[in-house]
């Protein structure tokens, strides 16, 4: 195989695969500007296939009749928002913990939190029902924030970050005389600043697209998350009004492909660093 | 014996308290509370009836388990061979380091932000019988429409199928970070001994990505019997005739629809012990392919 070969195979694949990709989202997105009458009456591939004939906001009216956006939205910001403020305070102490203070029984502890890698949600939704159910917590957003604010994940981001760090940063500090937690704040957390977006915007869209735990725990409609609402949208869908559906999911997906855009290095940062050293 | 300092041990305990609390109550109790409920017979409101190894003797009885469990190990081993075959691929095509291969890898990355829910319904209106795009593609081709989400016969590989479009450009994007640690002298002097491109591949990029394969494999594993709740749910519901009841979503569908918490304990307890009996293999097969 000569080199134009190759590179007209690579081409080709790399045109497909971008074809796969986008299509589906573009037609999903022109759905929301149609109208109910049209969505069920399409069935060959013609010029509107991708385009609306008639385009129409109505889906998106009909949208903020059926469920409360605003609430829905205000609700999940803030649930996404806690978790994720919580999760790097908590990670990030412990995972400097586990990188710098030398303290009794460091690497066994570490090795047990390791180990909760291999237990994930959707194992434990099963035991932690009755669990919050017995400390009161059905059916509140804080079943939602606290389970969630520290993880392994998190720690051993943290703590493969903080190894990295020279070590007389801090010593130089702590002969001046400043505590540990001192140190942590003023020296350690402004180098953090990179990691601490990566690991933030992991979390933070992590509990975005959560479904499963708040499906699963949540059971007034007024404390709707986003993920669920969508859900609702459809299982509410009793004379099949696809485009509202459709509406909700452009919605629910614009803000995130924004923030996307606009942080993707950070956020692919997350997945290489992990995926080498682990 | 390490002599450690008293204002270590203290601070070094400080600082992970509050982790370990939350991860104690909601992470490490919880999976011993999953063990111990296996046992019996439990409901939602923590009602509870010792009923020894009769979960176990009930999952080994039940055709909606053996089924359940099939259905898992095909939809794992095919997304394991296609997703990183795919993943593979797409970091071979956008490793370049072109401009446009930059634009390329956003392109590829974008179902990897939308959520799972938001690509369940994108891909159940794209398998619609009526209006779905992928079957007015096949009436214009002139074949038959399928219904691929009410065919036995087609559902988990429609299912599949989505899974993978969602998740196969996370994946290309640790294969990119693995090809980046191979050292570009390599490929030079295979250039200059007149290796060509296929050959190089073989030769110097599938091997220098051993370790990486292997991590990818464990995770995919991972996810592929785990991460599959939501898009069973909102698909398909594990039908058509329980043809995509994946293992996870039977479970939650036996605890939270049926009430018995115990009975889907003991499933969680087998998925969990399937999960570290197969990684463990992969890892022994991986470390004999190092040496």
């Amino acid at each position: 195989m000569n080199n134009k070969t190759v590179t007209f195979i690579r081409s080709t694949f790399m045109i497909i695969l971008i074809i796969m990709t986008i299509i589906p989202i573009v037609w999903a997105f022109s759905l929301a500007f149609r109208s109910n009458a049209e969505i069920v009456s399409m069935r060959g591939i013609n010029r509107h296939t991708f385009y609306p004939e008639h385009a129409t906001l109505q889906n998106f009216l009909r949208l903020f009749q059926t469920v409360n956006v605003p609430r829905v939205f205000l609700l999940t910001m803030f649930v996404s928002l806690s978790v994720t403020a919580l999760s790097l305070i908590l990670n990030s102490l412990a995972g400097y913990a586990f990188a710098r203070i030398p303290f009794p029984l460091r690497s066994l502890l570490f090795a047990l939190l390791l180990a909760t890698l291999a237990v994930p949600v959707e194992i434990l939704i099963i035991p932690l029902y009755p669990q919050i159910h017995t400390m009161g917590l059905m059916n509140t957003l804080t079943s939602l924030i606290i389970p969630f604010c520290a993880n392994a994940f998190g720690i051993f981001f943290m703590r493969q970050f903080f190894l990295g760090i020279p070590r007389e940063l801090e010593e130089a500090a702590m002969i001046d005389g400043c505590t540990r937690l001192r140190t942590f704040v003023s020296i350690m957390i402004p180098l953090a600043k990179a990691v601490l977006i990566t690991l933030a915007l992991n979390i933070f869209l992590q509990q975005w697209d959560s479904f499963l735990v708040p499906v699963t725990l949540i059971s007034s409609e007024s404390k709707m998350l986003l993920q669920v609402a969508i859900n609702y949208i459809y299982s509410g869908l009793y004379f099949q009004n696809y485009g509202v559906l459709y509406a909700g999911m452009v919605i629910a997906t614009l803000p995130i492909i924004i923030i996307f855009l606009f942080l993707q290095r950070y956020y692919v940062a997350g997945i290489t660093s992990t995926g080498i050293k682990g | 014996m390490t002599h450690y300092k008293r204002r270590d041990c203290i601070d070094g305990f400080a600082f992970i308290l509050p982790a370990f609390i939350i991860i104690f109550t909601f992470v490490v109790y919880p999976s011993l509370r999953l063990f111990f409920l296996s046992f019996h017979d439990a409901n939602l409101m923590g009602g509870l009836k010792y009923i020894g190894l009769k979960n176990y003797q009930s999952l080994v009885a039940s055709q909606d388990f053996i089924r359940s469990f099939l259905v898992t190990l095909r939809f794992m081993a095919m997304v394991i061979v296609v997703q990183t075959l795919f993943a593979f691929i797409g970091a071979l095509i956008v490793s370049e380091s072109r401009r446009s291969a930059s634009l390329v890898r956003t392109i590829y990355f974008i179902p990897v932000i939308i959520s799972f829910v938001v690509v369940g319904y994108l891909w159940q209106g794209m398998y619609n019988h009526d209006y779905g795009l992928i079957n007015s593609l096949l009436s214009l081709l002139g074949f038959k429409r399928i219904g691929f989400l009410s065919d036995p016969a087609y559902a988990l590989y429609a299912l599949t199928a989505t899974c993978i479009w969602k998740s196969w450009p996370y994946f290309m994007m640790i294969f990119l970070a693995g090809l980046k640690e191979i050292p570009g002298e390599l490929y030079e002097s295979a250039m200059i001994d007149g290796a060509g491109e296929l050959r190089r591949l073989f030769a110097i990029t599938i091997p220098l990505l051993r370790r990486t394969t292997l991590f990818i494999l464990l995770i995919t594993t991972m996810d592929s019997v785990v991460k599959v709740f939501t898009p069973v749910f909102v698909m398909t519901s594990g039908g058509p005739r329980g043809s995509t009841d994946l293992l996870v979503h039977y479970a939650w569908r036996m605890a939270f629809r049926f009430g018995e918490v115990g009975y889907s304990s003991s499933i969680m307890v087998f998925v969990f012990i399937f999960l570290m009996v197969v990684s463990f293999i992969q890892l022994k097969i991986g470390e004999r392919n190092e040496q």
